[in-house]
């Protein structure tokens, strides 16, 4: 059975006609075109697949599309403006948190959103680890992750 | 394409039919056809070549076991259907027997339509297990196919009618050459031959990826006019556009679309977008959007104002006093800036935008003159002055089109911080350098990857469309599609430069010639691409064929407002060759002695001394070559016996007179002094080859040539040869597939890379082996052999990777050259002039090429027939039509003209005629745009032998005939 649904992505409007059975990562990487969410496990372990729908950090291999139906959906491509990177992304980038790249849309939402949440409010290293707890990396030992969103936190 | 983008809201309906034997149940709604619902599946081999016409048969598909074009079904029609496409006929992976034929005919070239060609064949062969010449021609007329002139397909369906009786069926493919050769000169399977004849994932638009931009161009309707205002503001609101581009926002960059070495003789005289609009059909906007319906919506929301100008369509008009001045810009040169710069410029209006000259091409653009050059050798007013006999003649060639069956096609995107140009063409590097200047940045950021090419003829030589279509990716970081429409293939593209040629000959009585002057008229229409080497071409590959010690010739190209022109398999020759060939007949005419005895008595041969070429470089001093190779002789002696040539044939029917005609054609080999090609073999870990060329494989099987050298040389099978080809980071530099260069640059490139790697194989192999080096051979398959012992080059290839070894074996060479090999041919025709139709049925033609050692003969034939065929359409029917205005009133394949199966000569043939040549690899020279040259004065020639009148204009209409007739 299909749904035609309406959501938000990276604020443009779509319209989509989508199998009720489908969950939103794959209809962002298939329909939509936007690759940038990974599956990295399918079963919302991993976190890789993480965005944002209405702002809150959901795992869209196992949120249903049709659940979308009226959001605004943000993904990591989103956040690279006029061909410039997020703050995030930079300093991803800068404090070398990006390694074999993975996870990174996926942890880069998961500080976009924590960055939200903490702006003008105090954190510790620990809601850092906390607020990412459901993200997984290989490659970085976290350490340089951390020390990223720290470092983002700084920014404007 | 995926259906949101397809529909809009409104009615939608689900549909259930069976495909390839698996049931689907979709949903579709008005508007989509059947071969975009196919595309939407997954199934790419349902190709779509013009806009629904059912004319090519791109998109055929079986239909309850009946052949249909998918793109004239309403989707909705395939609803409790049984449908078929080629993907059914490929099953587990192996290619059915008709395909099977079908690559081994050597007739899956450029392809695009082999897939649809499986599957009627294979229909016919179902409905009739034994069809007669008729019944395979009725079963192939649903097809066009521009590269292989049908001929090839009857042998096709002769070998897969016989292997459905028995698999083991051999049948007779093309003859062979060099039997001291193992794979060169042998028939081997195409090597993407079954890649393509199964409809896989081959080409530009089979690289799309979900969530890609289209880009759609809004062209001028007027042929001559600057845009006084242009406001794209309530456009680019439209929800789902991305970016538009016009003059305003483009870069300010002059390039030429030309894809030619650099610097290229072809001026820089257009930027992505400029002010003044110079044909019907220039381009005003680009708008990129999500769909190709949104992209259409924002474009009838761009507001244009035009200020119309006087056009400039003949070459008459263009020359005149007060003509109207197509290109009335700044001029600048990069080197030998006349002294007169400053006056030449003089008045110019900015509008008009600039051109820049790399170097000096004898131009004069404020008088529409676009390039000139005059040149020869001896002095042809003594040479006149000593003949018995003078004649002056003028032809007059049209403007007819390419039309490859894939229209030409770019996929952009962004990979990290590069730029990816997935590409239809045969210039992937100066592709690169074209787009990188256009974008100011350095070439390390961009890559082009040459995909499959469905048919180039020269028109995938211009950078038609990728300069736009990156530019819109790199601006808005999103991938980018932008296919031409069939109109745009008509009206924005490269095609033979419409000519005016004036031949005068001074000749003694018995034939022998004192004089040659050429006069060549162009008209390179809106830009100046190419308009210098296509119109020279027209005396450099056509005086060269003949002895004679006073040789003059003088081009003249001038602007205009005609659709554009560029490069067309041949490049001129076809003109050049029309010209000076009938002549020769006339001449021979004219004095009464035999046509071929006047042939014989002035053509070249092996030893001749080419002066003429000294004055014949591409802008740069030519070279005087010392003929090695040339097989005329033996191809105008096979062709005057099987013609009967001289020996008059008459018809059963009093309306039918029957006459004969020949012409002996050249082209080049390459362009020695300019081009370039580079190789890389490397040894793989388990003793297999690896061919990394920069050749651009447009369909004519170069990948296949480099695979056989490579093969041949370090002695392996085919099979574990693999090439890469035609890709900008993987590949090493090549400039292109262009004026006939693959087999000669290519193939010599790959050949002294294979001879570097077997050099390295052999020398670790003495090291190995503690042997002198000069003991040791390679011995076929994969074997160095030594007096005491021998290695594998598998064991060769893991020594020299392990903790111990020499390291990764490569060997890497370039070719560049001063020799030249020129392929040399007699084209021999027979035709039918109904006196009372004025139709002219070509009931004969052979064609006996010398092309050396053809390296993939079947290949080799097939082309041969292609080009013959499209010089029989160009000389018979091909025209683009145009009103008073610059408006093309045919832009459509069908009523173009072009030839189908229906229109070959009853007795068709290609024979080779092999000569070694020294410097060709293998001795193998170049093959395909030779094979343009003949058709129109050897038709001419015959028309004249039926009817006694002389046609000195394409296309010989019925018209024209009955005209010279006197019954018009």
């Amino acid at each position: 059975m299909n749904k035609i649904i309406t959501f938000t992505v990276n604020g443009k409007k779509r319209e989509l006609n989508v199998d009720v059975r489908s969950s939103l990562l794959d209809v962002l990487r298939e329909i939509v075109g936007m690759t940038g969410a990974k599956e990295g496990c399918g079963v919302g372990e991993c976190g890789a697949c993480s965005v944002l729908v209405d702002d809150l950090l959901v795992d869209s291999c196992i949120y249903m599309a049709v659940w979308a139906d009226g959001k605004s959906i943000r993904t990591v491509e989103g956040e690279c403006r006029d061909g410039k990177l997020s703050s995030v992304q930079k300093s991803y980038v800068e404090k070398g948190a990006v390694q074999c790249g993975f996870c990174t849309p996926g942890f880069v939402m998961a500080s976009t959103a924590f960055k939200e949440r903490f702006k003008d409010k105090t954190f510790t290293r620990d809601d850092i680890r906390r607020e990412h707890a459901g993200n997984i990396c290989r490659c970085t030992g976290y350490e340089s992750i951390i020390e990223a969103v720290e470092q983002s936190m700084e920014e404007d | 394409m995926h259906s949101e983008l397809l529909f809009g809201k409104g009615v939608k309906m689900e549909i259930r039919f069976k495909l390839n034997d698996r049931q689907y149940t979709i949903e579709t709604a008005p508007g989509e056809n059947a071969q975009q619902l196919l595309q939407r599946l997954g199934i790419c081999s349902v190709r779509k070549s013009e806009e629904p016409s059912g004319f090519t048969g791109s998109s055929i598909i079986l239909l309850n076991n009946k052949i249909v074009n998918a793109e004239l079904l309403i989707a909705a029609q395939l609803d409790g259907h049984n449908i078929k496409t080629v993907e059914s006929l490929s099953k587990k992976g192996g290619l059915s027997p008709v395909q099977k034929a079908l690559v081994e005919v050597g007739v899956v070239q450029s392809a695009y339509n082999s897939p649809a060609a499986a599957l009627v064949i294979t229909n016919l062969l179902k409905r009739k297990p034994d069809p007669s010449r008729k019944e395979i021609m009725d079963a192939l007329s649903c097809l066009f196919i521009r590269d292989t002139g049908y001929e090839p397909y009857f042998k096709a369906v002769e070998i897969a009618k016989e292997r459905f009786k028995d698999p083991e069926y051999q049948g007779f493919i093309a003859e062979e050459f060099r039997s001291d050769l193992r794979i060169v000169g042998k028939n081997y399977p195409k090597v993407d031959g079954p890649q393509l004849v199964a409809g896989k994932r081959a080409y530009v638009e089979d690289r799309i990826q979900p969530g890609s931009l289209v880009l759609k161009m809004m062209r001028s309707p007027y042929a001559h006019a600057y845009i006084s205002s242009i406001d794209t503001s309530v456009a680019e609101k439209t929800p789902g556009v991305a970016m538009i581009i016009t003059y305003k926002n483009c870069p300010d960059h002059y390039f030429t679309t030309a894809g030619q070495g650099y610097p290229e003789p072809s001026p820089h005289d257009r930027k992505m977008f400029g002010q003044k609009l110079r044909h019907v059909g220039d381009r005003v906007a680009a708008v990129v959007a999500e769909s190709e319906k949104i992209a259409y919506k924002a474009m009838r929301r761009i507001k244009v104002e035009y200020e119309l100008l006087p056009t400039v369509l003949s070459i008459e008009e263009a020359e005149a006093e007060d003509a109207p001045v197509v290109h009335n810009g700044d001029i600048d040169f990069l080197s030998g800036a006349p002294d007169n710069l400053e006056q030449m410029k003089q008045g110019f209006d900015s509008r008009d935008g600039r051109i820049i000259y790399p170097f000096p091409i004898g131009a004069d653009p404020h008088k529409n003159l676009a390039s000139s050059v005059s040149n020869g050798i001896g002095d042809t007013e003594k040479g006149f002055a000593e003949a018995d006999h003078i004649i002056e003649r003028e032809y007059q060639t049209s403007q007819v089109h390419c039309t490859p069956l894939e229209p030409h096609s770019v996929y952009t995107l962004i990979d990290g911080d590069r730029l990816v140009i997935h590409a239809s063409t045969q210039v992937p590097w100066h592709v690169r350098r074209n787009i990188a200047r256009i974008l100011g940045i350095s070439e390390n950021r961009v890559r082009v990857i040459k995909e499959r090419v469905g048919g180039g003829y020269g028109s995938k030589q211009d950078i038609l469309l990728e300069d736009v279509a990156a530019f819109a990716t790199w601006k808005t970081g999103l991938p980018v599609f932008y296919q031409f429409s069939r109109e745009e293939e008509f009206i924005a593209c490269s095609s033979r430069h419409p000519m005016n040629i004036r031949v005068k000959l001074g000749a003694k009585k018995d034939g022998r010639l004192t004089a040659i002057d050429m006069k060549v008229k162009a008209n390179t229409g809106p830009y100046g691409n190419h308009c210098l080497t296509v119109p020279m071409n027209a005396c450099s590959k056509t005086l060269p064929l003949l002895n004679c010690e006073n040789m003059s010739f003088d081009v003249r190209v001038f602007y205009s407002n005609i659709y554009p022109t560029g490069a067309y398999q041949g490049y001129g020759a076809p003109q050049g060759s029309f010209a000076l060939q009938t002549a020769l007949a006339e001449l021979a005419v004219e004095l009464g002695i035999d046509h071929l005895e006047l042939i014989e008595k002035n053509r070249v041969g092996e030893g001749s001394v080419l002066e003429i070429l000294r004055c014949l470089g591409e802008g740069q001093e030519g070279a005087v070559v010392k003929l090695a190779s040339c097989g005329l002789e033996k191809a105008l002696d096979l062709g005057s016996k099987a013609f009967a040539y001289g020996k008059k044939e008459e018809s059963s029917d009093p309306d039918i007179k029957i006459g004969k005609g020949m012409a002996i054609v050249q082209q080049g080999s390459g362009l020695p002094g300019l081009d370039q090609s580079n190789a890389r073999i490397t040894l793989v870990s388990d003793g297999s080859l690896l061919v990394h060329t920069g050749g651009a494989d447009i369909g004519t099987g170069l990948d296949t040539v480099c695979a056989k050298i490579a093969a041949e040389i370090l002695c392996l099978e085919l099979e574990k040869t693999s090439v890469v080809s035609g890709d900008t980071d993987n590949t090493p530099f090549d400039t292109g597939a262009y004026a006939s260069s693959g087999t000669y640059f290519s193939g010599n490139a790959v050949k002294r890379a294979a001879e570097d790697l077997k050099k390295k194989m052999l020398n670790y192999a003495a090291e190995l082996l503690a042997e002198p080096e000069s003991g040791l051979t390679l011995e076929y398959p994969g074997m160095v052999k030594g007096s005491k012992g021998g290695l594998s080059f598998h064991e060769i290839a893991h020594k020299a990777e392990s903790g111990t070894g020499r390291g990764h074996l490569v060997g890497h060479d370039s070719y560049t050259t001063e020799d030249t090999a020129i392929p040399y041919g007699a084209h021999f025709c027979q035709v039918a002039v109904n006196t009372r139709t004025g139709i002219v049925k070509v009931q004969k033609y052979h064609a006996y090429m010398d092309c050396g050692t053809p390296i993939n003969p079947e290949l080799a034939e097939a082309q041969v027939y292609g080009g013959v065929l499209k010089s029989i359409g160009h000389t018979l029917w091909e025209e683009m039509k145009m009103d008073g205005k610059g408006v093309c009133l045919n832009p459509d394949l069908k009523s173009y003209g072009v030839p189908m199966v229906g229109d070959i000569p009853d007795d068709f043939k290609v024979k080779f005629v092999q000569t070694d040549d020294p410097f060709g690899p293998f001795g193998g020279k170049s093959i395909s745009e030779v094979s343009t040259n003949g058709a129109s004065c050897a038709i001419a020639t015959a028309i004249h032998d039926a009817v006694g009148i002389w046609l000195r204009d394409w296309p010989f209409t019925p018209e024209k005939i009955l005209t010279g007739l006197g019954k018009l």
